[in-house]
Protein backbone atom coordinates (compact mmCIF):
# COMPACT_ATOMS: atom_id res chain seq x y z
CA UNK A 1 0.00 0.00 0.00
CA UNK A 2 2.75 2.38 1.01
CA UNK A 3 4.58 1.51 -2.19
CA UNK A 4 1.68 2.21 -4.50
CA UNK A 5 1.01 5.48 -2.69
CA UNK A 6 4.54 6.72 -3.30
CA UNK A 7 4.40 5.70 -6.95
CA UNK A 8 1.14 7.52 -7.41
CA UNK A 9 2.44 10.55 -5.56
CA UNK A 10 5.47 10.68 -7.77
CA UNK A 11 3.34 10.24 -10.91
CA UNK A 12 1.15 13.13 -9.88
CA UNK A 13 3.99 15.50 -9.08
CA UNK A 14 5.69 14.50 -12.33
CA UNK A 15 2.57 15.38 -14.29
CA UNK A 16 2.21 18.66 -12.43
CA UNK A 17 5.81 19.48 -13.25
CA UNK A 18 5.37 18.74 -16.96
CA UNK A 19 2.21 20.89 -17.12
CA UNK A 20 4.10 23.71 -15.37
CA UNK A 21 6.98 23.38 -17.83
CA UNK A 22 4.57 23.57 -20.73
CA UNK A 23 2.78 26.63 -19.40
CA UNK A 24 5.82 28.55 -18.12
CA UNK A 25 7.14 29.97 -21.40
CA UNK A 26 3.80 31.28 -22.74
CA UNK A 27 2.99 32.86 -19.37
CA UNK A 28 6.37 34.59 -19.22
CA UNK A 29 6.07 35.76 -22.85
CA UNK A 30 2.58 37.19 -22.30
CA UNK A 31 3.62 38.87 -19.05
CA UNK A 32 6.62 40.46 -20.79
CA UNK A 33 4.43 41.58 -23.68
CA UNK A 34 1.93 43.04 -21.24
CA UNK A 35 4.55 44.96 -19.21
CA UNK A 36 6.71 46.16 -22.12
CA UNK A 37 3.75 47.33 -24.20
CA UNK A 38 1.83 48.89 -21.29
CA UNK A 39 2.93 52.45 -22.02
CA UNK A 40 3.32 52.00 -25.77
CA UNK A 41 2.17 54.96 -27.83
CA UNK A 42 3.20 53.33 -31.12
CA UNK A 43 0.37 53.20 -33.63
CA UNK A 44 1.47 49.72 -34.75
CA UNK A 45 2.12 48.12 -31.38
CA UNK A 46 -0.73 49.08 -29.08
CA UNK A 47 -0.63 47.95 -25.42
CA UNK A 48 -1.63 44.35 -24.94
CA UNK A 49 -4.42 45.52 -22.65
CA UNK A 50 -6.01 47.31 -25.62
CA UNK A 51 -5.58 44.28 -27.85
CA UNK A 52 -7.23 42.08 -25.24
CA UNK A 53 -10.07 44.56 -24.88
CA UNK A 54 -10.56 44.43 -28.65
CA UNK A 55 -10.30 40.65 -28.56
CA UNK A 56 -13.01 40.47 -25.95
CA UNK A 57 -15.25 42.92 -27.81
CA UNK A 58 -14.90 41.20 -31.22
CA UNK A 59 -14.37 37.52 -30.50
CA UNK A 60 -16.13 36.94 -27.13
CA UNK A 61 -18.51 36.63 -28.80
CA UNK A 62 -19.69 39.54 -30.94
CA UNK A 63 -18.23 38.37 -34.24
CA UNK A 64 -17.57 34.78 -33.29
CA UNK A 65 -20.74 33.46 -34.90
CA UNK A 66 -20.52 35.67 -37.96
CA UNK A 67 -16.78 35.33 -38.66
CA UNK A 68 -15.06 32.51 -36.80
CA UNK A 69 -17.80 29.92 -37.27
CA UNK A 70 -17.96 30.19 -41.08
CA UNK A 71 -14.15 29.95 -41.27
CA UNK A 72 -14.19 26.81 -39.18
CA UNK A 73 -17.09 25.32 -41.11
CA UNK A 74 -15.41 25.87 -44.45
CA UNK A 75 -12.17 24.48 -43.10
CA UNK A 76 -13.92 21.39 -41.73
CA UNK A 77 -15.86 20.68 -44.93
CA UNK A 78 -12.79 21.27 -47.11
CA UNK A 79 -10.63 18.96 -44.99
CA UNK A 80 -13.33 16.32 -44.92
CA UNK A 81 -13.56 16.31 -48.70
CA UNK A 82 -9.77 16.26 -49.05
CA UNK A 83 -9.47 13.34 -46.63
CA UNK A 84 -12.22 11.31 -48.29
CA UNK A 85 -10.87 11.89 -51.81
CA UNK A 86 -7.23 11.62 -50.77
CA UNK A 87 -7.67 8.33 -48.92
CA UNK A 88 -9.90 6.77 -51.61
CA UNK A 89 -7.71 7.76 -54.55
CA UNK A 90 -4.53 7.12 -52.55
CA UNK A 91 -5.59 3.55 -51.74
CA UNK A 92 -6.44 2.93 -55.38
CA UNK A 93 -3.07 4.27 -56.54
CA UNK A 94 -1.21 2.45 -53.78
CA UNK A 95 -2.77 -0.86 -54.76
CA UNK A 96 -2.49 -0.49 -58.54
CA UNK A 97 1.13 0.27 -59.51
CA UNK A 98 0.23 0.72 -63.19
CA UNK A 99 -2.37 3.33 -62.35
CA UNK A 100 -0.01 5.16 -60.03
CA UNK A 101 2.72 5.15 -62.70
CA UNK A 102 0.22 6.84 -64.99
CA UNK A 103 -1.16 9.33 -62.49
CA UNK A 104 1.55 10.25 -59.97
CA UNK A 105 3.66 12.48 -62.25
CA UNK A 106 0.57 14.58 -62.90
CA UNK A 107 -0.19 14.62 -59.19
CA UNK A 108 3.32 15.90 -58.51
CA UNK A 109 2.75 18.72 -60.98
CA UNK A 110 -0.64 19.70 -59.57
CA UNK A 111 0.71 19.56 -56.06
CA UNK A 112 3.47 21.97 -56.99
CA UNK A 113 0.85 24.64 -57.70
CA UNK A 114 0.03 26.07 -54.27
CA UNK A 115 -3.67 26.24 -53.50
CA UNK A 116 -3.48 29.98 -52.89
CA UNK A 117 -2.10 30.53 -56.41
CA UNK A 118 -5.40 29.33 -57.79
CA UNK A 119 -7.36 31.92 -55.83
CA UNK A 120 -7.81 34.38 -58.73
CA UNK A 121 -9.11 31.60 -60.95
CA UNK A 122 -11.33 30.27 -58.18
CA UNK A 123 -12.76 33.77 -57.66
CA UNK A 124 -13.65 33.99 -61.34
CA UNK A 125 -15.18 30.55 -61.53
CA UNK A 126 -16.86 30.22 -58.16
CA UNK A 127 -17.30 33.76 -56.79
CA UNK A 128 -16.67 34.68 -53.15
CA UNK A 129 -19.06 32.25 -51.48
CA UNK A 130 -18.21 29.28 -49.30
CA UNK A 131 -18.04 26.99 -52.37
CA UNK A 132 -14.95 28.82 -53.55
CA UNK A 133 -13.22 28.56 -50.16
CA UNK A 134 -14.15 24.95 -49.64
CA UNK A 135 -12.91 24.01 -53.13
CA UNK A 136 -9.67 25.85 -52.58
CA UNK A 137 -9.10 24.21 -49.19
CA UNK A 138 -9.93 20.79 -50.57
CA UNK A 139 -7.56 21.35 -53.49
CA UNK A 140 -4.76 22.63 -51.28
CA UNK A 141 -4.99 19.87 -48.70
CA UNK A 142 -5.79 16.79 -50.76
CA UNK A 143 -2.18 16.22 -51.85
CA UNK A 144 -0.49 15.43 -48.55
CA UNK A 145 -3.35 13.07 -47.67
CA UNK A 146 -3.25 11.39 -51.07
CA UNK A 147 0.51 10.97 -51.31
CA UNK A 148 0.83 9.77 -47.72
CA UNK A 149 -1.95 7.25 -48.33
CA UNK A 150 -0.11 5.92 -51.41
CA UNK A 151 3.08 5.58 -49.35
CA UNK A 152 1.23 4.00 -46.46
CA UNK A 153 -0.54 1.46 -48.65
CA UNK A 154 2.69 0.55 -50.47
CA UNK A 155 4.41 0.12 -47.15
CA UNK A 156 1.92 -2.39 -45.71
CA UNK A 157 3.80 -5.40 -44.40
CA UNK A 158 3.64 -8.20 -47.01
CA UNK A 159 3.15 -10.72 -44.18
CA UNK A 160 -0.10 -8.98 -43.17
CA UNK A 161 -1.23 -9.14 -46.81
CA UNK A 162 -0.35 -12.84 -46.96
CA UNK A 163 -2.37 -13.48 -43.80
CA UNK A 164 -5.33 -11.86 -45.54
CA UNK A 165 -4.78 -14.03 -48.62
CA UNK A 166 -4.17 -17.34 -46.85
CA UNK A 167 -7.25 -16.94 -44.64
CA UNK A 168 -9.28 -16.01 -47.69
CA UNK A 169 -10.50 -12.68 -46.34
CA UNK A 170 -13.13 -10.96 -48.43
CA UNK A 171 -11.92 -7.94 -50.36
CA UNK A 172 -13.65 -5.35 -48.11
CA UNK A 173 -12.11 -6.98 -45.04
CA UNK A 174 -8.66 -6.93 -46.65
CA UNK A 175 -9.08 -3.25 -47.56
CA UNK A 176 -10.65 -1.93 -44.39
CA UNK A 177 -9.35 -4.31 -41.72
CA UNK A 178 -5.79 -4.79 -42.93
CA UNK A 179 -4.59 -2.27 -45.50
CA UNK A 180 -6.36 0.87 -44.27
CA UNK A 181 -5.43 0.44 -40.59
CA UNK A 182 -1.88 -0.55 -41.52
CA UNK A 183 -1.57 2.65 -43.57
CA UNK A 184 -3.34 4.81 -41.00
CA UNK A 185 -0.25 6.19 -39.21
CA UNK A 186 0.93 7.70 -42.47
CA UNK A 187 -2.55 8.83 -43.46
CA UNK A 188 -2.91 10.67 -40.16
CA UNK A 189 0.49 12.30 -40.67
CA UNK A 190 -0.79 13.51 -44.05
CA UNK A 191 -3.92 14.88 -42.40
CA UNK A 192 -1.76 16.77 -39.94
CA UNK A 193 0.02 18.62 -42.76
CA UNK A 194 -3.35 19.10 -44.46
CA UNK A 195 -4.67 20.86 -41.36
CA UNK A 196 -1.90 23.45 -41.30
CA UNK A 197 -2.14 24.01 -45.08
CA UNK A 198 -5.91 24.32 -44.70
CA UNK A 199 -5.62 27.07 -42.08
CA UNK A 200 -3.30 29.05 -44.37
CA UNK A 201 -5.61 28.66 -47.36
CA UNK A 202 -8.78 29.61 -45.48
CA UNK A 203 -7.27 32.80 -44.02
CA UNK A 204 -5.78 33.82 -47.33
CA UNK A 205 -8.98 33.22 -49.26
CA UNK A 206 -10.89 35.27 -46.69
CA UNK A 207 -8.44 38.13 -46.95
CA UNK A 208 -8.68 38.32 -50.71
CA UNK A 209 -12.16 37.27 -51.64
CA UNK A 210 -14.67 37.39 -48.84
CA UNK A 211 -17.12 39.43 -46.81
CA UNK A 212 -16.73 37.47 -43.62
CA UNK A 213 -14.28 35.23 -41.77
CA UNK A 214 -11.31 35.78 -39.50
CA UNK A 215 -9.03 36.65 -42.41
CA UNK A 216 -11.52 39.24 -43.61
CA UNK A 217 -11.75 40.74 -40.11
CA UNK A 218 -7.97 41.03 -39.79
CA UNK A 219 -7.50 42.69 -43.16
CA UNK A 220 -10.43 45.08 -42.86
CA UNK A 221 -9.27 46.13 -39.38
CA UNK A 222 -5.83 46.87 -40.83
CA UNK A 223 -7.35 48.92 -43.67
CA UNK A 224 -9.35 50.96 -41.15
CA UNK A 225 -6.24 51.56 -39.03
CA UNK A 226 -7.95 49.66 -36.20
CA UNK A 227 -4.58 48.19 -35.29
CA UNK A 228 -5.67 46.74 -31.95
CA UNK A 229 -8.54 44.96 -33.75
CA UNK A 230 -6.06 43.59 -36.29
CA UNK A 231 -3.83 42.18 -33.55
CA UNK A 232 -6.90 40.80 -31.80
CA UNK A 233 -7.76 38.89 -34.99
CA UNK A 234 -4.23 37.54 -35.20
CA UNK A 235 -4.39 36.43 -31.55
CA UNK A 236 -7.71 34.75 -32.34
CA UNK A 237 -6.04 32.86 -35.19
CA UNK A 238 -3.27 31.72 -32.90
CA UNK A 239 -5.73 30.51 -30.31
CA UNK A 240 -7.83 28.69 -32.90
CA UNK A 241 -4.79 27.07 -34.48
CA UNK A 242 -3.64 25.89 -31.07
CA UNK A 243 -7.06 24.50 -30.15
CA UNK A 244 -7.38 22.75 -33.52
CA UNK A 245 -3.98 21.15 -33.02
CA UNK A 246 -4.93 19.89 -29.58
CA UNK A 247 -8.16 18.52 -31.02
CA UNK A 248 -6.24 16.80 -33.78
CA UNK A 249 -3.79 15.33 -31.31
CA UNK A 250 -6.74 13.91 -29.39
CA UNK A 251 -8.09 12.32 -32.56
CA UNK A 252 -4.66 10.95 -33.37
CA UNK A 253 -4.27 9.45 -29.91
CA UNK A 254 -7.59 7.69 -30.29
CA UNK A 255 -6.99 6.41 -33.81
CA UNK A 256 -3.38 5.40 -33.34
CA UNK A 257 -3.36 4.20 -29.76
CA UNK A 258 -2.27 0.76 -31.00
CA UNK A 259 0.60 2.28 -32.96
CA UNK A 260 2.03 4.16 -30.01
CA UNK A 261 1.56 1.16 -27.75
CA UNK A 262 3.28 -1.13 -30.23
CA UNK A 263 6.25 1.21 -30.61
CA UNK A 264 6.58 1.62 -26.86
CA UNK A 265 6.48 -2.12 -26.28
CA UNK A 266 9.04 -2.72 -29.03
CA UNK A 267 11.37 -0.19 -27.45
CA UNK A 268 11.20 -1.71 -24.00
CA UNK B 1 -16.01 -33.33 -26.52
CA UNK B 2 -17.14 -29.78 -27.10
CA UNK B 3 -13.82 -29.06 -28.75
CA UNK B 4 -14.21 -31.76 -31.37
CA UNK B 5 -16.94 -29.92 -33.26
CA UNK B 6 -14.60 -27.02 -33.94
CA UNK B 7 -13.21 -29.04 -36.83
CA UNK B 8 -16.58 -30.50 -37.74
CA UNK B 9 -16.30 -34.08 -36.52
CA UNK B 10 -12.88 -35.09 -37.82
CA UNK B 11 -13.32 -38.73 -36.86
CA UNK B 12 -16.14 -39.34 -39.30
CA UNK B 13 -14.37 -37.51 -42.11
CA UNK B 14 -11.16 -39.39 -41.43
CA UNK B 15 -12.93 -42.72 -41.60
CA UNK B 16 -14.65 -41.87 -44.86
CA UNK B 17 -11.65 -40.51 -46.74
CA UNK B 18 -8.71 -42.16 -45.05
CA UNK B 19 -7.75 -44.06 -48.17
CA UNK B 20 -6.52 -40.97 -49.96
CA UNK B 21 -3.66 -38.77 -48.67
CA UNK B 22 -4.77 -35.28 -47.72
CA UNK B 23 -1.77 -33.73 -49.46
CA UNK B 24 -0.15 -35.05 -52.63
CA UNK B 25 2.74 -33.19 -54.22
CA UNK B 26 4.19 -34.54 -57.44
CA UNK B 27 7.32 -33.39 -59.21
CA UNK B 28 7.14 -29.84 -57.95
CA UNK B 29 9.79 -27.37 -59.07
CA UNK B 30 10.22 -23.70 -58.41
CA UNK B 31 12.47 -21.35 -60.30
CA UNK B 32 12.78 -17.67 -59.44
CA UNK B 33 13.49 -15.41 -62.34
CA UNK B 34 15.35 -12.22 -61.57
CA UNK B 35 16.01 -10.40 -64.84
CA UNK B 36 17.84 -12.91 -67.05
CA UNK B 37 18.97 -15.04 -64.14
CA UNK B 38 17.15 -18.24 -63.37
CA UNK B 39 17.52 -19.42 -59.84
CA UNK B 40 16.15 -22.90 -59.39
CA UNK B 41 15.25 -23.39 -55.74
CA UNK B 42 13.21 -26.58 -55.66
CA UNK B 43 13.37 -29.52 -58.05
CA UNK B 44 11.36 -32.72 -58.39
CA UNK B 45 9.68 -32.62 -54.99
CA UNK B 46 7.20 -35.44 -54.51
CA UNK B 47 5.63 -36.24 -51.18
CA UNK B 48 2.40 -37.40 -49.64
CA UNK B 49 0.90 -36.63 -46.27
CA UNK B 50 -1.81 -38.79 -44.73
CA UNK B 51 -4.82 -37.42 -42.96
CA UNK B 52 -4.07 -36.68 -39.31
CA UNK B 53 -0.34 -37.08 -39.76
CA UNK B 54 2.24 -34.74 -38.20
CA UNK B 55 4.96 -34.13 -40.76
CA UNK B 56 8.09 -32.05 -40.34
CA UNK B 57 10.15 -30.72 -43.20
CA UNK B 58 13.69 -30.16 -42.02
CA UNK B 59 16.63 -28.76 -43.88
CA UNK B 60 19.32 -26.13 -43.69
CA UNK B 61 18.46 -22.44 -43.75
CA UNK B 62 17.99 -21.08 -47.24
CA UNK B 63 17.13 -24.51 -48.68
CA UNK B 64 13.73 -23.38 -49.93
CA UNK B 65 11.63 -24.95 -47.18
CA UNK B 66 9.55 -21.82 -46.84
CA UNK B 67 9.16 -21.64 -50.61
CA UNK B 68 7.69 -25.15 -50.59
CA UNK B 69 5.34 -24.24 -47.76
CA UNK B 70 4.21 -21.10 -49.56
CA UNK B 71 3.47 -23.16 -52.68
CA UNK B 72 1.36 -25.59 -50.63
CA UNK B 73 -0.44 -22.63 -49.01
CA UNK B 74 -1.37 -21.34 -52.45
CA UNK B 75 0.54 -18.11 -51.87
CA UNK B 76 3.13 -18.88 -54.53
CA UNK B 77 2.68 -20.64 -57.86
CA UNK B 78 5.11 -23.53 -58.52
CA UNK B 79 7.01 -23.43 -61.82
CA UNK B 80 5.97 -27.00 -62.58
CA UNK B 81 4.38 -29.97 -60.88
CA UNK B 82 1.09 -30.34 -59.06
CA UNK B 83 -0.16 -29.96 -55.53
CA UNK B 84 -3.39 -31.71 -54.56
CA UNK B 85 -5.05 -30.92 -51.26
CA UNK B 86 -7.98 -33.19 -50.57
CA UNK B 87 -7.77 -34.23 -54.25
CA UNK B 88 -8.25 -30.60 -55.33
CA UNK B 89 -5.44 -28.85 -57.22
CA UNK B 90 -4.08 -25.86 -55.27
CA UNK B 91 -4.08 -22.65 -57.29
CA UNK B 92 -4.94 -20.13 -54.60
CA UNK B 93 -5.15 -20.46 -50.81
CA UNK B 94 -7.35 -23.48 -50.05
CA UNK B 95 -10.24 -23.01 -47.62
CA UNK B 96 -9.31 -26.07 -45.55
CA UNK B 97 -5.82 -24.88 -44.81
CA UNK B 98 -4.56 -22.56 -42.09
CA UNK B 99 -1.07 -21.06 -42.00
CA UNK B 100 0.90 -20.11 -38.89
CA UNK B 101 3.65 -17.75 -39.96
CA UNK B 102 7.08 -17.54 -38.42
CA UNK B 103 6.99 -13.94 -37.35
CA UNK B 104 4.01 -13.51 -35.05
CA UNK B 105 4.73 -9.80 -34.56
CA UNK B 106 4.00 -9.31 -38.26
CA UNK B 107 1.26 -11.88 -38.79
CA UNK B 108 -1.00 -10.55 -36.01
CA UNK B 109 -2.72 -7.24 -36.62
CA UNK B 110 -1.50 -4.81 -33.93
CA UNK B 111 -4.61 -2.61 -34.29
CA UNK B 112 -6.91 -5.45 -33.26
CA UNK B 113 -7.45 -7.11 -29.92
CA UNK B 114 -6.47 -10.74 -29.51
CA UNK B 115 -10.09 -11.85 -29.94
CA UNK B 116 -10.58 -9.69 -33.06
CA UNK B 117 -7.45 -11.18 -34.58
CA UNK B 118 -8.82 -14.67 -34.05
CA UNK B 119 -12.26 -13.66 -35.39
CA UNK B 120 -10.96 -11.88 -38.50
CA UNK B 121 -11.07 -14.93 -40.80
CA UNK B 122 -14.42 -16.02 -39.33
CA UNK B 123 -15.94 -12.64 -40.06
CA UNK B 124 -14.94 -13.00 -43.70
CA UNK B 125 -16.60 -16.40 -43.76
CA UNK B 126 -19.87 -14.69 -42.93
CA UNK B 127 -20.45 -16.25 -39.51
CA UNK B 128 -22.82 -14.39 -37.21
CA UNK B 129 -21.11 -12.31 -34.58
CA UNK B 130 -22.17 -14.63 -31.74
CA UNK B 131 -20.76 -17.60 -33.63
CA UNK B 132 -17.47 -15.78 -34.24
CA UNK B 133 -17.20 -15.02 -30.53
CA UNK B 134 -18.02 -18.60 -29.55
CA UNK B 135 -15.42 -20.10 -31.87
CA UNK B 136 -12.77 -17.56 -30.92
CA UNK B 137 -13.38 -18.23 -27.22
CA UNK B 138 -13.04 -21.98 -27.78
CA UNK B 139 -9.84 -21.58 -29.74
CA UNK B 140 -8.35 -19.19 -27.18
CA UNK B 141 -9.28 -21.59 -24.40
CA UNK B 142 -7.51 -24.39 -26.28
CA UNK B 143 -4.25 -22.43 -26.22
CA UNK B 144 -4.80 -21.17 -22.67
CA UNK B 145 -5.32 -17.52 -23.53
CA UNK B 146 -8.89 -16.88 -22.41
CA UNK B 147 -7.76 -14.15 -20.05
CA UNK B 148 -5.94 -12.25 -22.81
CA UNK B 149 -8.85 -11.99 -25.22
CA UNK B 150 -9.31 -8.24 -25.02
CA UNK B 151 -5.66 -7.30 -24.88
CA UNK B 152 -3.56 -6.24 -27.84
CA UNK B 153 -0.95 -8.64 -29.29
CA UNK B 154 1.90 -6.27 -28.52
CA UNK B 155 0.96 -6.36 -24.85
CA UNK B 156 1.78 -10.08 -24.78
CA UNK B 157 5.04 -12.03 -24.70
CA UNK B 158 6.36 -13.61 -27.89
CA UNK B 159 5.21 -17.09 -26.91
CA UNK B 160 1.72 -15.82 -26.11
CA UNK B 161 1.55 -14.00 -29.45
CA UNK B 162 2.39 -17.17 -31.32
CA UNK B 163 -0.35 -18.92 -29.31
CA UNK B 164 -2.77 -16.27 -30.55
CA UNK B 165 -1.68 -17.07 -34.11
CA UNK B 166 -2.27 -20.77 -33.40
CA UNK B 167 -5.71 -19.96 -31.96
CA UNK B 168 -6.52 -18.02 -35.11
CA UNK B 169 -5.60 -21.08 -37.15
CA UNK B 170 -7.67 -23.41 -34.92
CA UNK B 171 -10.76 -21.19 -35.02
CA UNK B 172 -10.56 -21.37 -38.81
CA UNK B 173 -11.30 -25.11 -38.50
CA UNK B 174 -8.70 -26.28 -40.96
CA UNK B 175 -8.16 -29.88 -41.94
CA UNK B 176 -4.49 -29.15 -42.28
CA UNK B 177 -2.26 -26.63 -40.59
CA UNK B 178 0.94 -25.33 -42.16
CA UNK B 179 3.54 -23.92 -39.81
CA UNK B 180 6.57 -22.02 -41.07
CA UNK B 181 9.34 -22.14 -38.43
CA UNK B 182 6.68 -21.22 -35.88
CA UNK B 183 8.91 -21.42 -32.81
CA UNK B 184 12.09 -19.94 -34.26
CA UNK B 185 11.81 -16.57 -32.53
CA UNK B 186 10.98 -17.56 -28.95
CA UNK B 187 13.27 -18.60 -26.10
CA UNK B 188 14.09 -22.25 -25.45
CA UNK B 189 11.70 -22.83 -22.55
CA UNK B 190 8.77 -21.22 -24.39
CA UNK B 191 9.74 -23.22 -27.42
CA UNK B 192 9.34 -26.60 -25.74
CA UNK B 193 6.07 -25.42 -24.15
CA UNK B 194 4.77 -24.46 -27.59
CA UNK B 195 5.93 -27.77 -29.08
CA UNK B 196 3.89 -29.64 -26.48
CA UNK B 197 0.96 -27.30 -27.00
CA UNK B 198 0.88 -28.02 -30.72
CA UNK B 199 1.09 -31.80 -30.12
CA UNK B 200 -1.80 -31.57 -27.65
CA UNK B 201 -3.89 -29.39 -29.95
CA UNK B 202 -3.27 -31.73 -32.85
CA UNK B 203 -4.52 -34.68 -30.77
CA UNK B 204 -7.60 -32.76 -29.60
CA UNK B 205 -8.56 -31.46 -33.00
CA UNK B 206 -7.34 -34.41 -35.03
CA UNK B 207 -5.88 -32.37 -37.82
CA UNK B 208 -2.96 -32.77 -40.16
CA UNK B 209 0.10 -30.66 -39.37
CA UNK B 210 2.94 -29.84 -41.72
CA UNK B 211 5.71 -27.98 -39.93
CA UNK B 212 8.83 -26.52 -41.47
CA UNK B 213 11.89 -26.19 -39.25
CA UNK B 214 15.67 -26.07 -39.35
CA UNK B 215 15.84 -27.57 -35.86
CA UNK B 216 16.61 -31.30 -36.10
CA UNK B 217 15.62 -32.13 -32.50
CA UNK B 218 12.33 -30.36 -32.94
CA UNK B 219 11.53 -32.24 -36.14
CA UNK B 220 12.23 -35.64 -34.59
CA UNK B 221 10.42 -34.79 -31.36
CA UNK B 222 7.26 -33.59 -33.06
CA UNK B 223 6.80 -35.60 -36.20
CA UNK B 224 5.31 -38.89 -37.25
CA UNK B 225 7.40 -38.53 -40.36
CA UNK B 226 10.34 -36.26 -41.20
CA UNK B 227 11.19 -35.16 -44.73
CA UNK B 228 14.85 -34.15 -44.96
CA UNK B 229 15.53 -31.60 -47.67
CA UNK B 230 18.88 -31.20 -49.33
CA UNK B 231 20.84 -30.73 -52.52
CA UNK B 232 21.08 -27.72 -54.74
CA UNK B 233 18.48 -27.10 -56.09
CA UNK B 234 16.68 -28.61 -53.14
CA UNK B 235 14.75 -31.84 -53.22
CA UNK B 236 13.60 -34.38 -50.65
CA UNK B 237 16.72 -36.40 -49.84
CA UNK B 238 15.06 -38.85 -47.47
CA UNK B 239 11.89 -39.46 -45.56
CA UNK B 240 12.11 -40.97 -42.13
CA UNK B 241 9.31 -42.55 -40.15
CA UNK B 242 9.64 -41.55 -36.52
CA UNK B 243 8.76 -44.66 -34.54
CA UNK B 244 8.77 -43.03 -31.14
CA UNK B 245 5.94 -43.74 -28.71
CA UNK B 246 3.14 -41.25 -28.22
CA UNK B 247 2.42 -39.11 -26.31
CA UNK B 248 5.83 -37.52 -26.54
CA UNK B 249 7.51 -36.03 -23.50
CA UNK B 250 10.23 -33.39 -23.50
CA UNK B 251 12.33 -35.37 -21.01
CA UNK B 252 11.56 -39.05 -21.40
CA UNK B 253 11.18 -39.10 -25.19
CA UNK B 254 14.46 -37.29 -25.66
CA UNK B 255 16.19 -39.81 -23.34
CA UNK B 256 15.21 -42.74 -25.56
CA UNK B 257 18.11 -44.30 -27.50
CA UNK B 258 15.85 -44.32 -30.56
CA UNK B 259 15.48 -40.54 -30.34
CA UNK B 260 19.28 -40.14 -30.40
CA UNK B 261 19.55 -42.56 -33.34
CA UNK B 262 16.95 -40.71 -35.41
CA UNK B 263 18.43 -37.38 -34.50
CA UNK B 264 21.94 -38.55 -35.43
CA UNK B 265 20.61 -39.94 -38.71
CA UNK B 266 18.98 -36.66 -39.73
CA UNK B 267 22.01 -34.71 -38.62
CA UNK B 268 24.32 -36.92 -40.72
CA UNK B 269 22.14 -36.43 -43.78
CA UNK B 270 22.22 -32.67 -43.39
CA UNK B 271 25.96 -32.61 -42.73
CA UNK B 272 26.72 -34.74 -45.80
CA UNK B 273 24.54 -32.43 -47.83
CA UNK B 274 26.49 -29.42 -46.62
CA UNK B 275 29.76 -31.11 -47.59
CA UNK B 276 28.42 -32.04 -51.03
CA UNK B 277 27.27 -28.52 -51.67
CA UNK B 278 30.61 -27.19 -50.47
CA UNK B 279 29.01 -24.93 -47.88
Amino acid sequence: MAFSATVRGRGLSHRLLSVLAEVALPVIAIALWWVLSANSTSLYFPPLSKIMAAFQRIWLFGHFDSDAVPSLENLAVGLLIATAVGVAVGMLLGLLPILSDAVLPTVEFLRAVPGVALLPAALLLLGIGPEMKISLIAYGTVWPVLLNTVDGVRGVDPVAVEVGASYRLRRPDRLFRIILPAASPQIVAGMRSALSIGITVIIFSEMVGSTDGIGFQILSAQRNFAVADMWAGIVMLGVLGYVLNIGFRGLENRLLRWHRGMRNSAGS
Amino acid sequence: MAKANIVGDPLIETAAQSSRPILEISDLSKTYRVGDEHNQVLVGISLQVSRGEFVCIVGPSGAGKSTLLRCIAGLLAPSSGTILLDAQPVHDPPPKLAVVFQDYSRSLMPWMSVASNVMLPLRSRGYARSEQVRRADEALAAVGLTAARSRYPWQLSGGMQQRVAIARALAYEPEAMLMDEPFASVDAQTRSDLEDLILRVRDTFGMTVLLVTHDIDESVYLADRVFVMGGSPTSVSEQITVDLPSPRDQVSTKLLPRFSELRAHVMTLIREDRVNRGV
